[in-house]
């Protein structure tokens, strides 16, 4: 077990690296403002697509309502700040806490559904909350909530970035994640197993729903403002691309896949009529040749790791 | 007082009565077993005692209390475990991670703990390995250990569901037909083994099972099912000689 705390050492050590790597290539302009962006929005893409990643590809529950809980977090974060004068760190949990408390909700009675009911229940859930929010002049309405201070910095999205995948990970390998896979792989067997399926269903989608929070408050202090637009049931979509590219039930493919799609998108920016078009062929491809996703559902840790020890899995 | 004892069980799905009025009752450390011909219920008796369907009248008490509309996991919980008739393993899991998902209930980490990987975390997966090791072992599995289930062979995917089942500790023990698509040799080597796990755990054990060799030979008492009803109870020796069974497997000269 000392073993695993090493390795996470080591992670660790690669991820400190990384990160000063970005933050002199940001504080000297080696890296471009554009660039900047799209990395901060690759950070912030890899917590929603790894959080959406235990419940859609883990726990095996189709959820269609992730930018609803990631409007919650922006929105509550951005009181937080801007009505009630409070720091990020508040912001971060009450957005994150909020989240969680709306996803509970909305989970209890909706995870008694399966498959597609699951999914047109969730995205009608993602809506309701959007359009609650339009609909709420004390936090502008329709024009969006604006005069948002940029707190979020590259420090804040990287860490906690790390963090989300960390605890994500760690809670996979455990015995509440194991419980969750056993959801997807048989229901029935799981529970004939004495796992109580309704209870990690629900933790699942609620811990999906605390990290989306905590993406939705990061998002709002990077880019000044929050509108109801930014939360359609399109963005749930592109989160969910995102995982089904690099494969469901899998963290470093969620990792990939929101690292290629956010620069795909960003590179495409400017061919916006082609844009749309080139990321449906990318993904036609994909699917076609790779069903599975990018990674299918291996995790690339642990290959590589295997083949390093020569072992064969 | 016996450990499971079924009143009058009876389940309808619309007009058709899948089982009516079943009776039964077995102690503690019984191997029963539960015959007859195809589709006359013994699935669907099997589904009422662990839960997965409600019955529509009859009473079950298991261990001293109802377990009558209990979710499937609590009557697990109760120590009531069950193999299924087509194989439901955790197909992605290795085999030891799938007897790990049957220990799940008895570890004590909670959900911070879990994700962070502190505390209890270490104590419960130290714990729980070496249990589902224990169990491998027991069922002739692990050099199977790392291997994802689906890669298994059929006798062995038979095997791990028991070992699975097994886990979760459980005082009665059902079973699906797990001699289904086995060869001689393997069912004798079940044989064997089950006769070896119910001495080592004082298990109690009802099984489902159209080998007849098999019943017969292991077999204490046996319940005979024939369209919903029970159509005859005794020892192997009573039931090889009862008309009625006689009739139901052969047909009425």
């Amino acid at each position: 077990m000392n073993k695993m705390l090493k390795r996470d050492m080591f992670v660790l050590g690669i991820c400190a690296v990384l990160f000063a790597l970005f933050q002199l290539g940001f504080t000297f302009k080696i890296i471009g403002s554009f660039w900047q962006l799209n990395i901060i929005l690759v950070c912030i893409n890899i917590i929603l697509a790894v959080s959406l990643n235990l419940i859609n590809g883990y726990t095996g529950q189709f959820s269609l309502g992730h930018a609803g809980f990631m409007a919650i977090g922006a929105y509550v974060g951005a009181i937080c700040t801007v009505k009630l004068a409070l720091p990020l760190v508040v912001a971060l949990i009450a957005g994150a806490l909020f989240a969680g408390f709306v996803g509970l909700l909305i989970g209890l009675p909706t995870l008694r559904l399966k498959g597609d009911y699951l999914a047109i229940a969730t995205l009608g859930f993602g809506e309701i909350i959007r359009l609650t929010v339009l609909n709420i002049p004390y936090i502008g309405g329709a024009s969006g909530l604006t005069g948002i201070p940029r707190l979020t910095t590259f420090a804040w999205v990287f860490w906690l970035m790390i963090l989300t995948v960390f605890i994500i990970k760690n809670l996979i390998n455990s015995s509440a994640g194991r419980a969750c896979i056993a959801v997807r792989e048989n229901e029935i067997a799981a529970e004939a197993m004495g796992v109580n399926t309704t209870k990690y269903k629900v933790m699942a989608f609620t811990v999906g729903a605390v990290f989306a929070g905590i993406a939705g408050v990061l998002f709002a202090h990077y880019f000044y403002l929050v509108h109801p637009s930014s939360f359609t049931f399109m963005k749930s979509i592109d989160i969910l691309t995102i995982v089904v590219l690099g494969g469901l039930g899998s963290m470093a493919g969620s990792i990939i896949g929101a690292i290629v799609l956010t620069f795909v998108s960003a590179v495409l920016a400017s061919y916006a009529e082609w844009r749309m078009i080139i990321y449906a062929v990318l993904l036609i491809v994909v699917m076609i040749f790779r069903p599975q996703g990018l990674l299918g559902d291996k995790d690339l840790t642990e290959r590589i790791l295997n083949r390093l020890k020569g072992g064969k899995r | 007082m016996p450990l499971l004892q079924v009143e009058k069980l009876s389940k309808s799905f619309g007009g058709l009565l899948a089982t009516a009025n079943v009776n039964m009752d077995f102690n503690q450390g019984d191997l029963v077993g539960l015959i007859g011909p195809n589709g006359a219920g013994k699935t669907t008796l099997f589904n009422m005692l662990t839960g997965v369907y409600t019955p529509t009248s009859g009473k079950i008490i298991f261990n001293g209390k109802s377990v009558v509309g209990l979710k499937p996991y609590e009557i697990t919980k109760r120590g009531m475990a069950r193999t299924f008739q087509n194989i439901r393993l955790f197909s992605e899991f290795s085999a030891l991670d799938n007897i790990k998902v049957a220990l799940n209930f008895s570890c004590k980490q909670t959900l911070p703990e879990a994700m962070l990987r502190v505390g209890r975390y270490y104590e419960d997966e130290r714990r729980i390995t070496a249990r589902a090791e224990h169990y491998l072992d027991i069922f002739e599995l692990s050099h199977r250990r790392d291997d994802y289930a689906k890669n298994l062979s059929y006798g062995e995917q038979r095997r791990l569901e028991i070992a699975r089942a097994m886990a979760t500790e459980p005082k009665l023990l059902l079973l699906d037909e797990p001699a289904a698509g086995m060869n001689p040799q393997e069912t004798a080597q079940l044989t064997e083994m089950l006769r070896w796990i119910r001495e080592e755990y004082h298990l109690t054990i009802l099984l489902i099972e159209h080998d007849m060799h098999l019943v017969m030979s292991l077999c204490e008492k046996i319940y005979v099912l024939e369209y919903g009803r029970m159509i005859a109870v005794g020892t192997p020796d009573e039931i090889k000689a009862n008309e009625r069974v006689i009739a139901a497997y052969l047909g009425e000269g």
